[in-house]
């Protein structure tokens, strides 16, 4: 017989009754499908929100390191968001839980859409990976490997992510990243 | 959300070296905001031999001997032991995990309440002493590669202004009954965990403004095509077996002196994933 102690003992008893109620709603909300309820979870820790350096850093390390720790690789993946989000410049590895590098995304418009490529400037590029995994907070998102797995083989990286780069930053039909700015902002003053 | 994250998939990474910075407040470039260049960091896991399986033994007398450890553990250390009950980590077949993810919260909760215990609970530069204990040796590879984890974030030069003065010893014990003991003692000046009234943290509200995300960016502008509302992901893979499911949103009130704390709420929440 399996005699460990329930996780939501546990959360029962070393969390607030508050927080306590909302796992209980959620897990109501969530139904008898279990585990199979859940696609992703995105949590949100807006103390964060003004040091990227530390987010990206040794917060995420620790996440994937823990995740490595717990024998969960196999079947979750933890992913960077965070409201002052850049995109990696190539010339270092910041882990697997981060957006393609500049060089990378600017390899995949000069593949996919030549035009693109010439009309953006490296720095527009990098923001429209940036604006990717610009959340209103610092957030992890937690993600099935099996969904990652399906989804890798219903896609070409080169052509979606060049097409996102286009409707974020595109000069002719693309957002633009004041208009981006702002509407973060306003997601931001929420909460 | 899929195609952002496709990286997390099969590779496993090793970060090296790291910055020297520190890293209490953002470092703007002087370059492009929206590119960066990442400090490396590496978090080496001891290796761990794992237990050799003892002789077939019937339950209750295992259980026995177990028990009479437990009392005689308790007597030597001199104070009370948190068990956790944990069954054989190959209980859990390949999935593994649970188990592991509830050792590691609750680790990372003692650590958190040691560093910011509550206003009743803490007394200045009095000592603070916690022993959570594990029934099953299986597990011991678990808490050591915590303890490297938290032993590493204790000595990364980066967060020596952040995490203050209270030092967290680790010290783990284990007998040949597969007992396993993770002691935890802090030192210096605690830091009284009080409420701020500035405070504005609101849980519903930070799910509104990331549901307003989710919509605005990868519903609306297509940015994820798995992603078809705010509430649900997984559209467009029902052929490879994934079913539409729904979107857990949720948030932590940690501040960036409270890592652990931010650690314990996420393994919490990872472990309702794996329920």
């Amino acid at each position: 017989m399996n005699s460990f102690v329930s996780p939501y003992y546990l959360i029962l008893s070393h969390h607030t009754l508050s927080d306590s109620w909302r796992e209980i709603a959620f897990m109501l909300d969530m139904g008898p499908s279990g585990k199979e309820g859940i696609s992703s979870i995105l949590l949100a820790a807006p103390e964060y929100d003004d040091n990227f350096d530390l987010w990206a850093g040794p917060v995420f390390a620790m996440l994937e390191k823990g995740v490595v720790a717990c024998g969960l690789e196999p079947q979750v993946g933890v992913v960077c968001f965070h409201p002052q989000y850049a995109t990696p410049d190539g010339r270092s590895f910041p882990g697997f839980g981060h957006m393609h590098s500049v060089p990378r995304l600017k390899k995949w418009l000069h593949e996919t859409d030549p035009a693109l490529e010439k009309e953006l400037s490296d720095d527009e590029i990098a923001a429209g990976g940036a604006w990717q995994r610009r959340t209103p907070h610092a957030t992890i998102n937690v993600l099935r490997a099996e969904q990652l797995e399906a989804a890798e083989g219903r896609r070409s990286s080169s052509e979606l992510y060049t097409e996102n780069i286009r409707r974020l930053v595109g000069k002719t039909d693309g957002i633009g990243s004041t208009k981006l700015q702002q509407d973060l902002q306003r997601e931001q003053a929420l909460g | 959300m899929h195609q952002l994250l496709s990286r997390t998939l099969t590779a496993r990474f090793s970060m090296r070296g790291r910055s020297g910075d520190s890293l209490t407040s953002s470092s703007p470039s002087l370059a492009c905001p929206f590119s960066k260049h990442f400090p490396k960091y590496r978090i080496d896991l001891t290796r761990v031999q794992p237990p050799k399986k003892s002789g077939l033994s019937l339950p209750f007398v295992v259980h026995l001997q177990k028990s009479l450890r437990k009392r005689e553990w308790e007597a030597k250390m001199s104070t009370d032991i948190e068990w956790m009950e944990t069954a054989a980590a190959a209980a859990e077949g390949e999935r593994g995990g649970v188990q592991a993810i509830t050792i590691f919260q609750r680790l990372w909760d003692c650590a958190s309440e040691l560093s910011f215990p509550s206003e009743s609970a803490a007394d200045g530069n009095q000592q603070q002493r916690v022993i959570l204990g594990l029934t099953d040796a299986t597990h011991l590879s678990v808490v050591q590669h915590w303890k490297d984890i938290f032993d590493w974030m204790q000595q990364e030069d980066s967060l020596q202004n952040l995490l203050g003065d209270v030092k967290i010893d680790v010290t783990l014990h284990n007998d040949e009954k597969g007992i396993v003991l993770v002691e935890l003692v802090s030192h210096g000046t605690v830091i009284m965990s009080v409420a701020n009234p500035n405070n504005t943290y609101n849980p519903d509200l930070l799910t509104e403004g990331t549901q307003s995300w989710v919509k605005r960016i990868l519903v609306d502008q297509g940015i994820c095509p798995f992603t078809k509302s705010v509430k649900l992901s997984g559209q467009g893979l029902g052929e490879l077996g994934i079913p539409v499911a729904k979107i857990y949103f949720c948030s932590s009130d940690a501040n960036q002196q409270q890592l652990s704390k931010l650690m314990a709420g996420t393994f919490r929440i990872l472990g309702k994933y794996y329920r």
